[in-house]
């Protein structure tokens, strides 16, 4: 089985974002890897106290929270990803027009941070321009800088969110920007 | 899916992990073998917390053995299982984080962030919604 050969099509947003047809039925069946020895077995019954409601989650306001501090609704938390979102395009895009060189390295990490803000489904206006470091080293710096408090903030909104669809495609974008930090790591050592 | 499946596939999937670094561990010299045996330990925490979480003895056993979607006969095809391994993780914390909420919720996003960065660490393309593609 061919496991890591040419880039397949990217799932569409639909695909990731619905429960029933995204990535949880691409992996229904298939867990990480199939057991084939004995004693697997699955636990727990079939009651259901929190399934995905079927919703496009992003955007409803559902406040499911308590106690006496305002709590962000969904739509909310979903406007600040957004808006954050759009600082990272922007930060990367200043980035690679300033260091052409670096445009192979950082294109995907831009691109992705594009579907994060694509998955929003929201609008939110530009960040005021900004210049990135004018030393390659600094610049890539501070794109880690940059990925690494998208990452806090995105798990720090996993855990205000009510919507378990929202939540789930929050998680990706936390483990995403997680990531970003480590594949920063090698970009520009070659510079 | 429910919480306790959400566990269940998590606890599933991290002896699959403990099972596939065991291998990966023994293919890979050096530095890589030193990173692998980190992981294995990392999954190792990881599968006694969720099966924790699990009202009595109800976590799954782990499988005696288990099938490797590729063959694992060099480095490369290593790096390639290790990076399958842990984008697959990705998912199944991301399922069961949409199942509960609190702390074990930042749990289920932390460990798909730590699965997410080792991924990329083995050589994966970053993605953003990250997960195996070669499923898809």
């Amino acid at each position: 089985m061919p496991l890591t050969g040419q880039p397949r099509p990217p799932l569409t947003r639909r695909q990731l974002l619905t429960r029933s047809t995204g990535l949880a039925g691409v992996f229904a069946g298939a867990g990480v890897l199939s057991a084939c020895g004995s004693g697997a077995t699955t636990a727990g019954d079939s009651t259901d106290g929190n399934s995905g409601a079927g919703n496009s989650g992003a955007g409803d306001s559902t406040a499911g929270g308590s106690g006496a501090s305002p709590v962000a609704t969904d739509a909310q938390i979903n406007i600040a990803v957004a808006t954050s979102e759009r600082a990272l395009i922007a930060l990367y895009t200043a980035t690679i027009s300033a260091f052409a060189q670096l445009a192979p390295s950082l294109e995907p990490l831009l691109r992705q941070h594009e579907e994060h803000l694509a998955a929003t489904g929201v609008e939110v206006p530009d960040p005021p321009a900004q210049n990135p470091p004018s030393n390659l080293s600094a610049a890539i710096a501070a794109l880690r800088q940059a990925e690494l408090i998208a990452a806090l903030e995105r798990r720090e909104s996993c855990l205000l969110a009510s919507d378990p669809d929202f939540v789930r495609t929050l998680t990706f974008i936390a483990a995403s920007e997680a990531s970003h930090v480590a594949a920063l790591k090698t970009v520009g050592r070659n510079q | 899916m429910n919480n306790q499946e959400a566990l269940a596939a998590a606890v599933s999937g991290e002896d699959a992990a403990i099972y596939a670094y065991g291998v990966i561990g023994a293919l890979l010299n050096a530095g890589a073998r030193r990173r692998a045996l980190e992981a294995l330990r990392a999954h190792q925490s990881w599968r006694d917390r969720m099966a924790h979480l699990m009202p009595g003895d109800t976590a799954p056993a782990p499988g005696i053995a288990y099938d490797f979607p590729m063959q694992v006969i060099d480095a490369g095809t290593t790096r390639a299982l290790a990076q399958l391994v842990e984008n697959r993780l990705v998912v199944v914390y991301a399922d069961l984080a949409a199942t509960c909420e609190g702390e074990q919720r930042a749990d289920a996003v932390l460990a798909a962030s730590e699965c997410a960065t080792r991924a990329v660490i083995w050589g994966a393309p970053s993605q953003a919604f990250p997960h195996d593609a070669s499923l898809t």
